[in-house]
C-alpha cells in the first residue's frame, strides 16, 4: 500500500515516519468511512500536503524527531500532556477527551490551545533554523 | 494568514484523523485555503509520525526508507492522481469538495440565495454549500448546535466581523447573527451543522416550517 503512494511521496516536504502516519492515518479515515462509497480518497487528503507550486510555505511538516517531540512534549504541563497524549494515542476529539476526563469542554479546549501554541512556536524554530 | 482560523482544537482533530465526516470536510477545504492551518496540520502530522516512530519502536529514517525504495523499484508506482476535473461554474472548488458535488447544480431558496445539499454517509451532520448574492443576506437566526462555516469565494458579514475567503467560523452558539454577503463575487460557502438552526425575527414564523422538512 504504502509504495504504491510512492509517487505522491516528497522527502523535500516531510520526513518517511510523517509520511507514513500520513497513510495510515488516511487509511483509517478511509476505511471507516467505507459505506457504500467512497468517501474522501486518500489522495485527496495527500494532496492537502502539497501546497500549490510557488507557495512561500516550504518547511511544512519538516522532519521532526521523536527525541525532539518527547523533547518537546516534556516541556508542557501535566494537564496539558493527558490531553495531547489521548489525541494522538487513542485517536479520541476533544469532545470525548472533555467526556472521558469529565472536565468542561472550555477547559479541555483551552488546555490545547496551550500546547498547541507552544509546539507550535518550538516547531516553527526548528524550522527556520 | 488567515484573519478567521479554525480553533487548535479543531485542526488537532483533522491532523489526528478523528472528526465526523462533515467536519473534516469543512476543515479540509479551510486548510486547503489557509497556509497558517496547512502548517499547523503539517506540523501536527510530523509530531504524530515521530510519535509512532518512538512508540512502535519502528526504525523509519532516511536509511531504512531508502533501503525500501532501492527494493521496490521493480514494482510498478501508481501514478500520482491528477487534479481533479472541475464543472465549469465550479472552478472555486477544492479537489477535497470535487467528490461530493456529482452533478449537483444549484437550487434557488429564495431571492439571491441558492444552495446545494451535500449527502454524507455514516454522518448525521447536515453539509451544503450556500450561494448568497452580493448585498443579500441570510434571514436572522440563531443556532441551537455546532455550525462550521468555511468562505470558498467573495465573503460575508456578520455582527462577529468580516469573512474572507479560507476564512473558518464557528456557529455562534446561542446569539442570532444575520450574514451579509460582501459587494463583489457571490459569497460561496460550506456550512455543515448538528442540527437545524432556528429562525428568529420577522421571517422566522415563515420560514421555521420549512426547516422542519429539511434545512434551507
Amino acid at each position: 500500500m504504502v509504495w504504491r503512494k510512492a509517487a505522491s511521496f516528497d522527502r523535500s516536504r516531510a520526513s518517511a515516519a510523517t509520511w507514513i502516519y500520513t497513510i495510515a492515518r488516511n487509511k483509517r479515515i478511509d476505511l471507516l468511512r467505507r459505506t457504500g462509497r467512497p468517501a474522501i480518497d486518500v489522495e485527496d487528503w495527500l494532496t492537502i500536503f502539497t501546497p500549490e507550486e510557488g507557495s512561500a510555505d516550504k518547511s511544512v511538516a519538516a522532519g521532526q524527531t521523536y527525541t525532539r517531540v518527547k523533547e518537546l512534549m516534556e516541556g508542557l504541563s501535566a494537564d496539558q500532556l493527558t490531553v495531547i497524549r489521548m489525541a494522538f494515542f487513542e485517536d479520541k476529539t476533544h469532545t470525548a477527551i472533555a467526556k472521558e476526563l469529565r472536565l468542561p469542554l472550555g477547559t479541555v479546549k483551552s488546555r490545547i490551545r496551550l500546547a498547541l501554541g507552544r509546539l507550535r512556536e518550538a516547531l516553527q524554530k526548528d524550522e527556520e533554523t | 494568514m488567515s484573519r478567521h482560523p479554525a480553533p487548535d482544537e479543531l485542526l488537532l482533530d483533522y491532523a489526528t484523523g478523528v472528526l465526523p465526516e462533515g467536519p473534516a470536510l469543512a476543515l479540509s477545504l479551510h486548510v486547503a485555503l489557509d497556509p497558517a492551518a496547512q502548517r499547523t496540520v503539517g506540523r501536527l502530522t510530523a509530531v504524530g509520525g515521530a510519535l509512532l516512530e518512538g512508540e512502535v519502536g519502528a526504525d523509519l529514517g532516511q536509511a531504512a526508507l531508502d533501503q525500501v525504495m532501492a527494493r521496490l523499484d521493480s514494482v510498478a508506482v501508481e501514478p500520482k492522481a491528477p487534479p481533479p476535473r472541475r464543472r465549469s461554474g465550479f472552478e472555486w472548488a477544492p479537489a477535497s469538495l470535487v467528490p461530493y458535488l456529482g452533478n449537483k447544480g444549484w437550487k434557488r431558496v429564495f431571492g439571491g440565495f441558492e444552495q446545494i445539499e451535500l449527502s454524507l454517509h455514516g454522518d448525521t451532520h447536515r453539509v451544503a454549500l450556500l450561494r448568497l448574492q452580493p448585498g443579500r443576506g441570510l434571514p436572522v437566526h440563531r443556532h441551537v448546535a455546532n455550525e462550521y462555516t468555511v468562505v470558498l469565494q467573495g465573503g460575508y458579514t456578520d455582527n462577529t466581523g468580516n469573512y474572507g475567503v479560507g476564512d473558518f467560523a464557528v456557529g455562534p452558539g446561542a446569539n442570532e447573527h444575520e450574514p451579509i454577503a460582501d459587494p463583489g463575487e457571490p459569497c460561496i460557502a460550506l456550512i455543515v451543522v448538528e442540527k437545524p438552526i432556528v429562525l428568529t425575527g420577522v421571517w422566522g414564523r415563515w420560514l421555521n416550517p420549512l426547516l422542519r422538512w429539511g434545512w434551507m
